[in-house]
């Protein structure tokens, strides 16, 4: 699906990347784990960068808009697909049609109650449902996570991880919780130092790995 | 900073020496009484002749608003181009009293002029303004659209909704502007409030005055209650009919273009004669327009430092700082002009009424900005005996950088203020061009216009690089002041 090799990303005189290199397949789940700083957000947003016909980014900070309602926010995923008028059409008085198709996917995150409610009000992990909830409605084949359940309990992070990873898409994501991406994930990513320290199927990485991942310089 | 403060304190007293303080009125203590006497009993009497005044004073303001949004919005898109900028620069830079200067000979003395005066110079600050919520909003959510989205339909979901909030506030607050501008107006002989009150200040019916102006304040004060939304388009088109019923509608076009080409081009008068002309009036205008500012900006800085704790919570009790809260209200909703006019009449023509009028009404606007930041300080337990060591060492310090950001963006506004405070007599610019406009050298007062935009430019400028400087920018990107 995917071939890198060798990337180098720098900020400044810091180093977020070296030598980089991966094959990344269709419908792979892929987790990328590590401690804070070691390249994993630069990393996604690399592979999203480099896959040609796009990929859907389920970015840290949500990217909502706070005045638009929850349908609203949703429906942007598919603002190419129409016309600006019928675009406009919708922003004024919701689709029956995209109502309901956003309503489906709302129902399996959960938050189908909150359709049509400002997003300003929702909590941190509802806002986070929502971006996830635009990146499923966009229909692409891939979707790319920037720590996607970082603002929800873990009973809606089950429920959430659940729901991406049986929409038979191939999901990679970054996570700071090491059990979540040994249940959800095919294959697992540790990173450090912005290089890449393991990379293989959870079954095959030993527990003194990921404890060496995490351990002090 | 502080470098730059005495920089100001110097320039403000070198000013001292072209600014004359001379009180010309033979009893102003009875007049002074008189007024007095107007404020306390303030009469209506007079309010069934004066009411068209207010109705075409509010239209305008409507009007105005509404054209200048719209032309503001769609110069908005364009702002990041040179030209656009340009254009938005000069329009801003001419005070509207000057644009009225020079419609007026066309439209004559109707609303429609000061539709135009105020819609022009708005158009500059809306485009700006605009183009700075835009710049400084959120862009996480259009960096996440697909790249296939069209243009307008990310605008309208990604962009509209996060930057209506800020464009409707700054356009409340810019309504407010232009209902102040309307009334000023009136002292060109435009009929709105403006014109009634010059009239009563003038023959000295200071109760009838007062009454005016307490309709005028009124009219400011419940702005958020008859501003709203659903009635905002049948109010909005009423305005719109009434400006522009036939009978408002003069246009005395012979001849305009050629008084405003410089006489040289049109008789045998060399250049030479004529420049040396505008060169004298200009200089003196200038120099009177610098030196009010800078005598006021001190000034200003001063009564504002002294207002704070008089009306902060922090400070006084409750009832006090209420009293006060009102008055800087007052003080900050009357134009300066009407300030201005009134010590005039008390005090006789000189420069004093004017450094009175920008003191008073910058003083009040600083202060009320300030308190506000005062009031969400707190004063550590046990560390200051006395409430005024609190205030110049502890609240003082953490205000300050604040309040100089304010302060500097006051100043682009007082120098445009003091100029048009020539039209009442006081010897900046705008005296100048009003001569010019009352002897009919229309090419005159052009020139001398063109001379008080660059003034404002040249002062606009310094500011924003003094800010810079300081790292003052960003600070008071959000306040309307």
């Amino acid at each position: 699906m995917l071939s890198i090799k060798n990337i180098n990303v720098k900020y400044g005189d810091f180093i977020a990347l070296k030598n980089i290199s991966l094959e990344l397949k269709l419908k792979e789940h892929v987790a990328i784990i590590g401690p804070s700083g070691a390249g994993k957000s630069t990393l996604l947003r690399e592979i999203y960068r480099r896959i040609p016909t796009g990929a859907n980014l389920i970015q840290q900070q949500f990217a909502l808009v706070p005045q638009l309602k929850t349908f609203h926010n949703v429906y942007i995923a598919r603002l190419e697909r129409y016309s600006f008028f019928t675009n406009l059409c919708n922003l004024i008085k919701p689709n029956t049609q995209r109502y309901q198709e956003i309503l489906t996917i709302l129902k399996d995150l959960g938050i189908e109650n909150k359709i049509l409610t400002p997003v300003s009000q929702l909590s941190g992990g509802e806002q986070q449902r929502v971006a996830i909830a635009r990146a499923l409605y966009h229909g692409g084949n891939i979707i790319l996570g920037d720590e996607p359940i970082s603002a929800v309990d873990p009973h809606n992070s089950d429920i959430i991880m659940s729901t991406l990873s049986n929409s038979n898409k191939t999901f990679i994501f970054s996570v700071h919780q090491v059990e979540v991406a040994l249940k959800f994930a095919t294959r697992i990513i540790g990173m450090k130092d912005g290089q890449i320290f393991f990379d293989d199927a959870p079954g095959n990485i030993k527990r003194s790995q990921i404890n060496n991942l995490y351990a002090p310089c | 900073m502080l470098k730059t403060c005495f920089g100001f304190l110097l320039a403000g007293f070198i000013a001292l020496f072209f600014v004359d303080f001379e009180i010309s009125t033979i009893n102003p203590i009875i007049e002074l009484s008189k007024i007095a006497n107007g404020i306390l009993c303030p009469s209506f009497a007079r309010f069934t002749e004066i009411y068209p005044s207010i109705f075409t004073t509010v239209a305008i303001a409507i009007v105005s608003i509404t054209i200048s949004i719209i032309i503001g919005s769609i110069i908005a898109f364009f702002y990041n181009q040179w030209y656009a900028r340009a254009v938005c620069i000069a329009l801003r830079s001419v005070h509207e009293i000057f644009w009225a200067l020079l419609l007026i000979p066309i439209f004559g003395l109707t609303p429609l002029s000061a539709v135009l005066a105020i819609t022009i110079p708005f158009i500059g600050i809306f485009a700006k303004v605009f183009s700075e919520i835009e710049s400084e909003s959120n862009k996480a959510p259009r960096q996440a659209l697909s790249k296939q989205t069209s243009k307008l339909s990310g605008f309208i979901y990604t962009i509209l909704p996060i930057i209506t909030p800020a464009m409707f506030n700054y356009i409340r607050y810019r309504f407010e502007c232009a209902l102040r501008s309307s009334a000023v107006l009136g002292f060109l002989g435009i009929p709105t409030i403006g014109f009634y009150l010059e009239t009563m200040f003038r023959e000295g019916y200071y109760h009838q005055a007062a009454g005016l102006l307490i309709i005028f304040y009124m009219l400011i004060f419940s702005l958020r209650y008859w501003l709203k939304t659903k009635i905002l388009i049948i109010i909005t088109l009423i305005a719109f009919a009434y400006i522009f019923k036939s009978e408002n509608l003069h246009f005395y076009t012979t001849g305009y273009l050629t008084e405003l080409t410089p006489w040289p081009l049109r008789s045998t008068q060399s250049f030479h004669d004529w420049f040396l002309e505008i060169y004298k009036l200009g200089a003196q205008g200038l120099i009177n327009t610098i030196s009010l500012t800078q005598v006021s900006i001190v000034s200003t800085a001063i009564l504002a430092i002294l207002l704070i704790p008089m009306s902060s919570i922090k400070f006084v009790s409750k009832s006090t700082k209420n009293i006060f809260h009102i008055l800087l209200i007052i003080l900050r909703t009357t134009p300066e002009l009407f300030i201005a006019y009134l010590f005039l009449v008390l005090l006789g023509p000189s420069m004093l009424p004017a450094v009175i009028a920008l003191t008073l009404h910058n003083a009040a606007i600083m202060a009320y900005l300030s308190v506000g930041l005062c009031d969400k300080l707190d004063i550590p337990e046990g560390v200051y005996k006395r409430k005024l060591d609190s205030y110049f060492f502890w609240f003082l310090p953490q205000l300050f950088g604040q309040f100089i950001a304010f302060l500097f963006l006051r100043w682009e506004v007082m120098i445009r203020d003091s100029a048009l405070l020539g039209i009442i007599g006081i010897y900046t610019i705008g005296f100048y061009i009003d001569s010019a406009i009352s002897d009919q050298h229309l090419d005159v007062a052009l020139a001398l216009i063109i001379l008080s935009g660059l003034l404002t430019l040249m002062v606009d400028t310094t500011s924003h690089i003094i800010r810079k400087r300081l790292r003052l920018e960003g600070i008071t990107t959000c306040v309307q002041i």
